[in-house]
């Protein structure tokens, strides 16, 4: 067993204990308890916090504060465990009102999107690792527009060396639109090969009305589209990998606000005193 | 528009403000100086003479400093990083030449380069500077215009002084060198640690410290001082090297010594033991305090702390302590025209003496004697002494090799000519060490040559097939392995008779290399050889040897099975680092892991061969390489130089956001690099930013390393 899936096992027995131990201790205090919902509030207020405090610990890396890995860790099953204390407070009801609707959904939103990044960044970079070379994020619309350039240049020069429009008029027509920009970014995310395939048959049906003086011609392009599509799949899938923060970090501001706004109306009008 | 500043030179900074020409003067008067001066006047044309003493007098002014130390205080601590040598003017200091020994707690303390605290980390939030490499504006001379800037401060000398020198004499084995010589050396010009710790004799003992760009020069401009640092260069990293490899440690240990001690035939082990023949006829006869003295030379070596040679006599007469021992001492100094000489004497009661003493101290001479029962048994005072001629011995018959060539251009080319060093197949004619650079260990795989590993400084090879051949005279194997140079190399080569006489014996069987089983006549032919050794990725250590990579002490190494390219890693180094990164998450990738453009902190930093001011050197702690910025003068020596262009040349701005650009147009440029955060109390802020464990600073030296955290 490799360290890692050491760490997991581990990490996931020891969240799953607690949260049995939880449950075990929760259900015994249940009647003594005058406020369950009370203890479980709090307790869920604390872990929003310290989860929200792993994006503050992000942006102040140079301070030692421990690893990120090591937050990552303590975020992750920190997370789960919210999750549980999220059920118990709400004691498996349907919210009443707008505004603790919203705060439910807000609550589940970042703890589906949270899961879901999680999912992402552990599906995603073996993807990339295998398909492609390694290239910066910022540099592939750089990388794309010289690709493009280059298979222009190969479609014109066609010309003169071939003494045919053939392959100039098909990259006018099929090719042209989808060198110009990042294309397919859903297909790659998700994994489907339609698109490409429907390609491939294109170039392959194309490729049979080619002479043999425009093959070599050809051959070069198809290098070039293999390049693109390899461009475009790392476009898409870095994409994701950047942009769920995006969905995450912004959900987690909006339920910070709301979790106030609920200790308050709590306090001032719920008698939780 | 830009602003117009004159060009950063190379002695803006010097290495001490305080110099001055009187002092510079002052030096001229002392050896080494003095002769130099002379020799320029004699050898040279007086035009160029005067420029060469001209350059000298600048080198001494800029590149050197005076200090004065008192008695034991430490100049050099084994195993810290130098990037400068030290000349004794007046005094002497003492080289400990024990390896591995240290000198008690207070030559323990050392003085890391000054961390950040929490408060100053999380100041660099709101500190950092807003734009794209801003730095000051050059300050031209600082003679001339002196900083209150820490950063341009010259390096503060702090003094650590040795409780109990005579202790540490007594108990350490010691070489003297006095005025006129030269400490230090082999760290500062070979970019290594220091490889022993050295102290100040008494009091106001008197040095000039100076770093390692003015020696380079000036060995340059004067031949006859490059010469004379080559040679002892050359004989200390030989002996360093030797004491430093851990089965010479008991070497001239031998089963058979051991018994001769025991059975009290302490006479008899230089000869026997060592098989050391001495002729009649070389006996000198000594007339000393009226009295003639018979003296047998027993060994002789090469070397001994600096000097010229060692020749090791055995005394047929009990010469009595003090002015008549040191008279011996003298005369057999002058008879035989040797530095160092080491007299012992068996007498009644196993009373034993020796003397130790070089020419011109012999009124310092070492006199060591002991009794029985005393708390250094004569035995202890044999076997190290045993150790220290066996070591010479060997240093006799070693040989220096260097192979391949400083050039980046072929060091990132795996096509490139890779010198043999030792071929496989061939019968093994000695033990090598590697002393600097990266060897390729390769192996015939059907018709592939496959890389298996490779050897850095301080490894060796050929001790297995040697000690199988020593072990089974009948069923001799022949070298296993090719070795080739991957860019430069230096070696050196234990000849097998040297090894088999001297060193095998002496280490204990379990420690020895297991023999190659009986069905495998040959080495060549292992059952295993298409099966990687157990947790080696061959293809990675192929990767690792191409590039070169193998000399990173603290290569970048990105899991990409786990990044998930969020530039944490960029951010947090952009943090550290005025708001900009000094890496680039980009470089040559192998089954899944990158390399990134990074600074590897090599082994041999060859960034540092070039630099003409000293802005890059190494931590002396630590050994990272870094670049004091106010001494750069964007030179750019170190970025060429550098094999895997991991030094970036920048273009500062000013803190309004213009270039710094000089009288003809030219813009001022700095070099940049990664310096493992060597500030920030939390280490490399790339490591610890990444979430997901995906990158590590790994030294690539030792591929083991490598493996266990790709199989983490």
């Amino acid at each position: 067993m490799s360290g890692v899936v050491a760490r997991r096992a581990r990490n996931a027995s020891l969240l799953l204990g607690l949260s049995v131990a939880f449950l075990v201790w929760h259900a015994r205090q249940l009647e003594p308890m005058a406020a369950p919902q009370r203890f479980t509030g709090w307790l869920l207020l604390g872990l929003v916090a310290f989860l929200a405090l792993y994006n503050a610990r992000k942006k102040i890396a140079v301070v030692p504060l421990g690893s990120s890995a090591a937050w990552l860790q303590w975020h992750i099953y920190a997370g789960l465990f919210a999750v549980l204390i999220f059920f118990l407070h709400t004691g498996l009801q349907l919210p009443t009102g707008y505004f603790e609707t919203g705060l439910a959904a807000l609550f589940l939103l970042v703890a589906l999107s949270g899961i879901g990044g999680l999912y992402v960044s552990r599906r995603t970079p073996p993807r990339l690792a295998r398909r492609g070379e390694e290239v910066i994020y910022e540099r592939i619309p750089r990388l794309i527009h010289a690709l493009a350039e280059q298979a222009k240049a190969l479609a014109l020069e066609s010309v003169a060396t071939t003494r045919s429009r053939a392959i100039a008029d098909f990259h006018a027509a099929r090719l042209s639109a989808w060198f110009s920009t990042a294309q397919d970014a859903w297909q790659h995310i998700v994994g489907l090969e339609g698109a490409a395939r429907r390609r491939a048959r294109a170039l392959a049906e194309f490729r049979t009305c080619l002479g043999p003086d425009e093959l070599p011609v050809f051959d070069e392009l198809t290098v070039l589209i293999a390049q693109k599509e390899d461009l475009d799949f790392h476009r898409a899938n870095q994409g994701l990998l950047k942009y769920w923060f995006f969905v995450h970090v912004p959900l987690t501001h909006a339920l910070l606000l709301f979790v106030v706004v609920h200790v308050i109306l709590i306090y001032a009008f719920g008698g939780a005193r | 528009m830009p602003a117009v500043t004159r060009r950063p030179k190379r002695w803006d900074h010097p290495f001490d403000d305080t110099m001055s020409e009187a002092m510079v003067s002052e030096l001229m008067t002392l050896e080494p100086w003095k002769g130099l001066a002379a020799w320029a006047h004699e050898e040279l044309k007086p035009a160029q003479a005067e420029a060469r003493v001209k350059d000298l007098r600048r080198h001494l002014l800029n590149d050197a400093r005076l200090l004065t130390c008192q008695a034991g205080e430490i100049v050099i601590r084994v195993g810290d990083y130098g990037n400068s040598a030290f000349v004794v003017l007046e005094g002497a200091v003492r080289v400990v030449l024990e390896a591995n020994v240290g000198l008690g707690a207070a030559a323990e303390k050392r003085f890391d380069q000054p961390k950040r605290g929490f408060f100053r980390s999380l100041a660099q939030l709101w500190t950092n500077q807003r734009g794209v490499e801003q730095r000051p504006a050059p300050r031209g001379d600082a003679r001339a215009a002196p900083s209150t800037d820490a950063d341009n401060a010259p390096v503060e000398h702090v003094p650590i002084v040795l409780s109990d020198v005579p202790a540490v004499l007594d108990h350490k084995r010691t070489a003297r060198i006095e005025a006129g010589g030269i400490v230090g050396e082999i760290a500062a010009l070979g970019r290594s640690p220091r490889t022993a710790s050295i102290f100040a004799e008494g009091d106001g003992t008197r040095l000039l410290e100076i770093r390692w760009q003015g020696l380079r020069d000036i060995r340059k401009k004067f031949p006859p001082y490059k010469t004379y640092i080559d040679d002892i260069f050359r004989e200390r990293i030989l002996l360093q090297h030797l004491r430093a490899t851990p089965f010479f440690q008991h070497v001239g240990d031998t089963p058979q010594l051991r018994r001769m001690l025991e059975e009290d035939r302490i006479a008899d082990v230089f000869i026997e033991g060592l098989g050391l023949r001495p002729s009649e006829r070389d006996v000198v006869t000594l007339e000393v305090a009226g009295q003639a003295v018979e003296l047998l030379p027993l060994a002789q070596g090469r070397g001994w702390s600096g000097s010229e040679g060692i020749v090791l006599w055995r005394c047929r007469a009990t010469i009595p302590a003090g002015p008549a021992r040191v008279e011996l001492v003298r005369a057999l100094c002058e008879e035989t025209g040797r530095k160092a000489v080491v007299v012992h004497r068996l007498g009644a009661g196993r009373v034993w003496q020796w003397c130790l003493a070089e020419a011109g101290s012999v009124e310092d001479a070492d006199v060591h004697e002991c009794e029985e029962g005393g708390s250094r048994g004569p035995e202890e005072l044999m076997r190290r002494l045993l150790r220290e001629i066996a070591l010479h011995e060997i240093g006799r018959q070693t040989d220096f090799h260097s192979y391949g060539e400083v050039d980046k251009t072929q060091l990132g080319d795996g096509d490139a000519a890779e010198p043999v060093i030792v071929e496989a197949g061939h019968y093994p004619d000695g033990l090598l060490l590697v002393r600097a650079g990266a060897v390729r260990v390769s192996r015939q795989i059907n018709r592939l040559e496959r890389t298996v590993s490779y050897l850095g400084p301080g490894n060796s090879y050929g001790l297995r097939e040697l000690a199988h051949n020593w072990r089974h005279p009948d069923r001799h194997v022949v070298m296993e392995h090719t070795l080739r140079a991957r860019g430069y190399v230096d070696t050196l080569l234990i000849p097998t008779s040297v090894v088999t006489r001297f060193v095998l014996p002496s280490i204990p069987e379990s420690d020895l290399p297991e023999s190659y089983p009986e069905e495998t006549d040959s080495p060549l032919d292992p059952v295993d050889v298409f099966e990687p050794a157990a947790g080696v990725d061959r293809n990675m250590v192929e990767f690792l040897v191409d590039r070169a990579f193998s000399n990173g002490t603290a290569a970048m190494v990105i899991d990409l099975e786990r990044c998930t390219r969020c530039d944490d890693c960029v951010r947090a180094c952009a943090q550290g680092h005025d708001g900009n990164p000094r890496f680039i998450r980009h470089g040559p990738v192998h089954a899944g892991f990158l390399i990134a453009n990074a600074c590897m902190h090599c082994n041999d930093p060859v960034c540092m061969i070039g630099c003409p001011t000293g802005a890059i050197s190494r931590e002396p702690t630590t050994g990272q390489v870094a670049i004091n910025d106010p001494t750069c003068i964007g030179c750019a020596t170190c970025a060429n130089n550098c094999p895997y262009d991991n030094i970036r040349m920048v273009q500062p701005r000013s803190k309004d956001g213009v270039f710094y650009i000089d009288a003809q147009n030219m813009p001022h440029m700095k070099a940049t690099k990664c310096d493992l955060c060597v500030t920030q109390a939390g280490g490399p802020a790339c490591q610890n930013a990444c979430p997901h464990d995906a990158l590590r600073r790994v030294d690539l030296s030792d591929a083991g390393t490598l493996m266990d955290w790709m199989k983490r």
